[in-house]
C-alpha cells in the first residue's frame, strides 16, 4: 500500500471535482488493493471486485457532498465497507453482519477452569510453537485460513486488517465506526478463536 | 492478585502493551510462577506473529487501474446526462 506519490487530500479533492483523470488515476492506484481486501475480508471473494467497483461510483457520486469530516482515504474505505456490508445483507440473508459485542465475553470456555479461577484444563503443549513453524505445516496454514473464514465478517476483518496487514487501530476504528473498545474486544475474539483452532488442530495431532 | 481466569482476559492487553503500569506487573507476577499462563500467552503472541506473516500485497496491476479509471468516466457520463 505505497502511495508516497500520492498528493494532499487538499490537493486532491478539488482535482477530483473537476473530473481529473490523473488525479482519478492516483487515488485509485494508491487505494484500489486496499478496497479489494476489505471487500474480500467482507463479503468473501466472489463479489470484492464487483464490491470495489461499485464502491469506486458511489466515491464518484458522493463526492460532492463530502464534508472532509475524515481523511479522504478513510472516507472512501468506509464506503467500501458500507457498500460489502450491504451486498452481503443481500446475498446472505442473515439479518445482520453487526458481529454481536453482547454475546458471553468469554474468550476461553470458563469450564477451563476451576472456582478459584485456575486452570482445571490447561492449554495443551503445542508441537510447533514459533509463529515460522506454525506456518511451515500446510495443513496448519490450512487451519489458519480456515478459521479465519469461520470468524464472523467484523471480527475476520478486523484481525485481518490489524494482524495481518498492520493497519492501525486508529484508522480501523474510523473506517468500520466502532469504538476502540469495541475494535478491541473484536480483535481479542478473533485472536482467541484462531489460538483455539491451532491448539485443537494440535491436540488432535497427538 | 490476578488469578488464571484474569490472565487470560488481559493476555491481548499484555501482548499489546496497552495494560496500565500496575496491571502489567501484576500479569509479569503471574506468569512468573504460572507455566500453564506462560505457555497461554505464548500460544497467543505465536498465533498473533503467524498472523503478521500472512501480510499480503495489496497492490493491483495497471490493467485493473485503467479499467477502473474507465468505468468512472463511463459512470461520469452517466452522471452528466440530462435526466430525460
Ligand atoms: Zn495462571
Amino acid at each position: 500500500m505505497s502511495h508516497r506519490n500520492l498528493p494532499s487530500d487538499d490537493e486532491l479533492i478539488p482535482k477530483l471535482l473537476e473530473n481529473d483523470e490523473t488525479a482519478y488515476r492516483q487515488v485509485v492506484s494508491a487505494y484500489h488493493g486496499m478496497m479489494i481486501y476489505i471487500a474480500r475480508s467482507i463479503a468473501g471473494d466472489a463479489i470484492a471486485d464487483e464490491v470495489a467497483q461499485e464502491a469506486w461510483v458511489a466515491v464518484l457520486k458522493a463526492l460532492p457532498n463530502f464534508e472532509r469530516r475524515s481523511s479522504l482515504k478513510t472516507w472512501i474505505m468506509r464506503i467500501v465497507c458500507n457498500t460489502a456490508k450491504s451486498r452481503l445483507r443481500h446475498e446472505s440473508r442473515t439479518v445482520s453482519i453487526e458481529d454481536s459485542l453482547n454475546e458471553s465475553g468469554d474468550m476461553i470456555s470458563p469450564t477451563r477452569f476451576d472456582e478459584r479461577g485456575h486452570w482445571s484444563s490447561p492449554p495443551s503443549i503445542w508441537h510447533a510453537e514459533t509463529p515460522d513453524s506454525l506456518l511451515a505445516s500446510t495443513e496448519l496454514q490450512t487451519c489458519i485460513d480456515r478459521a479465519l473464514k469461520e470468524l464472523p465478517p467484523l471480527q475476520r476483518t478486523i484481525v485481518s486488517l490489524r494482524d495481518i496487514q498492520g493497519m492501525d487501530m486508529e484508522l480501523i476504528c474510523k473506517i468500520f465506526e466502532v469504538s476502540e473498545s469495541n475494535a478491541r474486544v473484536l480483535l481479542h475474539r478473533a485472536r482467541s478463536r484462531l489460538r483455539e483452532a491451532i491448539d485443537k488442530y494440535q491436540r488432535n495431532q497427538d | 492478585m490476578l488469578n488464571c481466569k484474569d490472565i487470560t482476559k488481559k493476555a491481548n492487553g499484555y501482548l499489546d502493551k496497552e495494560l496500565p503500569y500496575f496491571t502489567r506487573l501484576q500479569v509479569k507476577l503471574h506468569l512468573l510462577v504460572c507455566v500453564h499462563c506462560q505457555r497461554y500467552i505464548n500460544q497467543l503472541r505465536a498465533t498473533i506473529r503467524a498472523l503478521g506473516k500472512l501480510k499480503k500485497d495489496t497492490s493491483v496491476s495497471g490493467q485493473v487501474i485503467d479499467d477502473i479509471v474507465n468505468t468512472l468516466k463511463h459512470a461520469r457520463q452517466n452522471l452528466d446526462k440530462p435526466e430525460k
